[in-house]
């Protein structure tokens, strides 16, 4: 047996899934390349609600007719970023029933049901509950179950909201020989000719020699054919949805101030976490994506330390970053993206502090990010090579498992020599009186801005280079160690550009 | 008799009215293990500031620091390193170390302060090292005097240990003041690490309670 999931009017429904709460206004959807080249108010409407339907607007009206009709018609264009957004949702509420969906269409996925328990009674429930869970999401579903994907798509659109199609003697035959012909999705120029031979329904068309049809209206004819006979078994185009859950939006009015664009991200967080929440799953990071009207666009990914799909929480993290966020023109486009994870992964080492309020704390880091800019807060990271001072910074993860991909380098337990090294960065210049006997050098005097003079003792030189592969990056120097006079104990170096002063021995 | 009981009955007065100037004195603050034998010895208390100094430049404030992280991450603990500027060099940190060190690096002592603040104030951290032994002295004037006494009003909220290391004496409301009198020499660099920390000479000049020297600092700084 097949399921279908069926969002009607798609696009609209897409474009109203941030604000529900509109639904029971009219509302159409324009399409826009109906009237390409010509004003707005040529638009054709294509899809349209109930209210609008029953104030008297009809699909295929221009936006001016369909206003001239009911004048409280609000009227939309379609966004594809939430289209897509919606697909996702649609495809990985889908996915939790069956490892084997279709994304048969826009607003249509097919669900094999093999393997479920295949009782009428236990399908029409899985049915009804699939239809709630979308409702949380926003989306208002119809669901048809048959036995054959084709077959179950019409019983979907037929379906009010839920429908279950046996395939019993009879029964399939019935419920399709009433259906009209425009349910079919046959060519406007076909539907003419078959109207003019008086055929209205699909009974009336199967009632016809199929070869005889074919022959004179098409092979194109076949396919419809077919399903007004009751459809083929045919085997799915197997979907795989992404792992990350993602909501996006292209803004039609320039968003300049936090607080609008902190209400749009509450409505992501809380489709996000539905979403999350009916799969049993949290999230573990956040990736956040801003595009302005300048065309730039802005990334950055936010861990949550406590995977948790409280909303708040969540919310809490974007926010502390954004109240300290510039921008130097308006957010057109916004795209907020979770990574699930299990709410139990992340166990604790019987041995291993842990933080009092993980959560807490990921907004103390983005709140120290925020005052010092990226890459200045997190944990240090030793770059593989000689080079000196090769450190960055890396993300602050305090958990001691190796990660996916990560090999836990071994701990280095050879004794360590010599006091710690308080570097200059970038290493300050500085001027170096030596002089040369025979084949020696001697350091005789420092001089720079940070401290100046006279050399007591030094060791050196200590010779070093890497990368000599490479013509834009090899590099070579020479390291003294150098104690002054009146006390400190310095690194010097010197390569093909001077003296340098990398630090202080502390 | 009479004015006996009226002041008993003053006194009783007074102890409803102002219940907290009666309440009996706090204990002496717990001492924060930080696994350095003469930090251990010292006791740095949790809940207060304290104040390392070295006055000269390579006194081993840096070789303390590094063997404090060390032994704090090996016992499980997660330590932060507020950098004043940005002069740590991670370079001989263990990896486990690396992993359990939050490095905050900042430019000069303002970012250091405001970055201290926001650390003090989150409590998630039991130790927070606020290192500004390689600031030049030009950034102290700068530091309003409050900023002491907020910083400490926030470690006592938390219960958070920091530590904060500075050239000169600055820190007025530290509970316990330690002063570095070491300098190394070049023969250092090739002494273990281990025994170098060991053997720098660590001097308690000041415990809350105990003898407050005169505001050396001050002078230092007006000079």
């Amino acid at each position: 047996m097949y399921a279908v999931l069926h969002l009607p009017n798609f696009e609209l429904q897409s474009r109203l899934r941030d604000d529900p709460s509109v639904a029971r206004n009219p509302l159409a959807l324009l399409d826009e390349s109906s009237a390409a080249g010509r004003r707005k108010d040529r638009h054709r409407i294509v899809q349209l609600n109930r209210a609008a339907r029953e104030a008297g607007v009809e699909s295929g009206m221009t936006a001016t007719q369909g206003q001239a009709r009911c004048p409280e018609l609000h009227l939309f264009t379609r966004d594809i970023a939430r289209e897509q957004s919606a697909r996702e949702a649609l495809l990985f509420h889908a996915a939790n029933l069956s490892p084997r969906i279709e994304a048969t269409a826009p607003g249509l996925c097919t669900i094999d049901l093999k393997g479920l328990d295949e009782r009428p009674e236990s399908l029409l429930r899985l049915a009804e509950h699939s239809r709630e869970s979308l409702t949380c999401l926003n989306l208002q579903a119809r669901v048809g179950i048959a036995s054959n994907p084709d077959l179950a798509a019409l019983v979907a659109r037929c379906a009010r909201p839920v429908r279950l199609l046996e395939d019993k003697r009879g029964q399939v035959a019935a419920f399709l020989n009433p259906l009209p012909l425009s349910i079919l999705d046959l060519n406007p120029a076909t539907l003419q000719i078959l109207h003019g031979w008086g055929i209205a329904t699909l009974g009336q068309l199967t009632a016809l020699p199929a070869e005889e049809v074919i022959r004179r209206l098409g092979a194109e004819l076949i396919p419809s054919h077919e399903l007004a006979g009751g459809g083929r078994d045919r085997p799915l185009q197997l979907h795989e949805p992404a792992m990350d859950l993602t909501e996006a939006a292209d803004i039609e009015h320039p968003i300049e101030k936090l607080e609008a664009l902190i209400f749009v991200l509450n409505r992501f967080l809380e489709q996000i976490a539905a979403r999350l929440e009916t799969v049993y799953l949290v999230a573990e990071s956040l990736t956040l994506k801003l595009k302005f009207d300048d065309d730039s666009v802005f990334e950055r990914e936010f861990r949550i330390p406590d995977p948790t799909r409280d909303t708040r929480i969540l919310l809490r993290s974007l926010h502390t970053f954004l109240e300290s966020f510039t921008a130097k023109a308006a957010v057109i486009g916004v795209s907020l993206g979770a990574r699930p994870a299990r709410a139990a992964e992340r166990q604790l080492d019987l041995f291993q502090t842990s933080l009092r309020d993980p959560n807490q704390f990921a907004e103390t880091l983005a709140r120290l990010d925020a005052l010092l800019g990226p890459d200045r807060v997190g944990s240090p990271v030793i770059e593989p090579g000689h080079r000196p001072d090769a450190v960055k910074i890396g993300p602050f993860q305090p958990d001691d498992r190796p990660r996916r991909g990560q090999t836990t380098p071994a701990a280095d337990t050879s004794p360590r020599f010599g006091p710690a090294l308080r570097r200059f960065r970038p290493p300050l210049p500085v001027r170096v009186q030596v002089r040369r006997n025979s084949d020696r050098e001697f350091l005789i005097r420092v001089d720079s801005q940070e401290l100046q003079g006279h050399v007591q003792e030094s060791q050196g030189p200590w010779k070093q280079s890497g990368d000599w592969w490479d013509v834009d990056t090899e590099w070579a120097r020479e390291e003294w160690d150098v104690q002054l006079s009146h006390g400190p104990l310095l690194r010097l170096a010197r390569d093909n550009e001077g003296w340098l002063l990398d630090g202080i021995y502390d | 008799m009479a004015d006996a009981a009226k002041i008993i009955e003053l006194r009783q007065l007074l102890k409803e009215r102002f219940p907290a100037a009666h309440s009996p004195r706090p204990p002496d603050a717990e001492n924060y293990p930080t696994g350095i034998p003469s930090l251990d010895e010292a006791g740095i208390p949790k809940g207060h500031l304290t104040e390392l100094v070295s006055g000269v430049r390579s006194g081993g404030s840096a070789l303390l620091l590094r063997g404090l992280i060390e032994q704090q991450t090996a016992q499980g603990q997660l330590p932060a390193l507020i950098d004043g500027r940005n002069s740590f060099d991670p370079q001989d940190l263990s990896p486990a170390a690396c992993r359990r060190l939050l490095w905050i690096r900042c430019h000069n002592a303002r970012e250091s302060l405001q970055a201290a603040d926001i650390l003090l104030r989150d409590g998630n951290l039991p130790l927070v090292v606020l290192d500004l032994q390689f600031n030049p002295r030009h950034e102290f004037r700068r530091i309003p005097a409050p900023t002491w006494h907020r910083l400490q009003s926030l470690v006592a909220r938390t219960r958070a240990t920091c530590l904060i290391m500075t050239p000169i004496r600055l820190v007025s409301s530290a509970r316990l003041r330690l002063t570095l009198n070491s300098l190394l020499q070049v023969e250092s660099l090739e002494r273990p690490e281990t025994g170098l920390r060991n053997g720098l000479q660590l001097e308690i000049t000041r415990r809350r309670g105990g003898v407050i020297e005169e505001p050396a600092a001050l002078r230092e700084l007006a000079g």
